[in-house]
């Protein structure tokens, strides 16, 4: 699918800002709902394509968790691991849905990856 | 009564999500999206899961769980195939190269598919019959893989249920060998 220009400026825009604010970040990955890399800033290429397809997985089970458990629409997911964190986001709009996965060491602040993600979702949400 | 979790798996498009929906005795739960890959000619795709139920003659349930079918979603066939006690393959004969696509999920699933048993399910032969049911099974035989290979259209639920009992009589065969 082709993502309009606009969009796709807008997906590093966000990248940008999210990679300058938040310490810590391994990898950001936006790509469509069905797993496709749309833009990311990350060193190795080779794991932007299975972060897509994980992410989109990883999405819609947690849709689905969270309408089976009567919460009501996901807006993101967020895994803790042993050295790091992942938070998925949701961004909805009529035209491609995206989803905005961003991969964090340690190090970085859990609010504060939380904080920058929902503002570049919202942000992606809102522009043409 | 005991449980049973039974994987579908298989050609994108090939009808995993319609299947499990046909005979599921609750709301069949779906990770469906909508499709953004030009290359396929469907609205909606499954990026997650499929779960659905239905129960036996003998009070025995069946766990219904659908795969997505591009391979870029095979951590999702490994995740699923734990615990799984059988495997259906669906096999959508319109595409290029159903043999391929075969090949494709016999190699995501060989663990399953020695460790339990396995069907295949060739999808609309009535308009596109080559391969036909025996090129599948002689693929399939010269692979080493001895499984069924019948036509289906799982857009009739009799048939999916069909696919389920060939399943589990295949799983009672291999039980009385070993």
């Amino acid at each position: 699918m082709e993502i309009e220009a606009g969009l796709q400026r807008a997906c590093g825009t966000a990248l940008d800002e999210l990679m300058r604010e938040v310490k810590g970040i391994k990898a950001v990955v936006i790509s469509t709902e069905d797993g496709f890399e749309v833009a990311a800033r990350v060193e190795n290429t080779a794991q932007i394509a299975r972060l897509s397809a994980m992410a989109s997985s990883l999405a819609a089970l947690g849709a689905m968790a969270g309408e089976e458990s009567q919460l009501g629409v996901c807006h993101s997911v967020v895994m803790e691991a042993a050295d790091g964190h992942i938070a998925i986001l949701q961004v909805r709009r009529a035209d491609v849905s995206l989803i905005v996965s961003v991969v964090t060491g340690r190090d970085a602040v859990v609010g504060q990856v939380l904080y920058y993600s929902k503002k570049a979702a919202a942000a992606l949400q809102a522009a043409f | 009564m005991a449980e049973h979790k039974i994987l579908f798996s298989g050609t994108t498009g090939a009808g995993k999500t319609t299947a499990i929906g046909k005979v599921s005795e609750i709301p069949p739960m779906s990770t469906d999206v909508r499709n953004t890959d030009s290359g396929l000619s469907k609205e909606m795709t499954t990026v997650g899961m499929d779960y659905g139920e239905v129960t036996l003659d003998g009070g025995d349930k069946l766990r219904l769980y659908g795969t997505p079918g591009q391979k870029r979603f095979d951590f999702m066939w490994k995740i699923l195939s734990k615990g799984a006690l059988g495997l259906i393959i669906l096999i959508d004969n319109r595409q290029p190269d159903p043999l391929a696509d075969l090949d494709m999920y016999v190699d995501g699933f060989a663990q399953l598919i020695k460790d339990t048993a396995c069907v295949v399910a060739v999808g609309r032969m009535e308009t596109h019959a080559t391969p036909d049911l025996e090129q599948f099974s002689n693929h399939l035989a010269a692979r080493g893989v001895l499984c069924p290979v019948l036509a289906a259209d799982v857009r009739d639920g009799a048939q999916v249920t069909q696919l389920l009992e060939l399943l589990l009589l295949q799983l009672e065969m291999k039980s009385e060998m070993s």
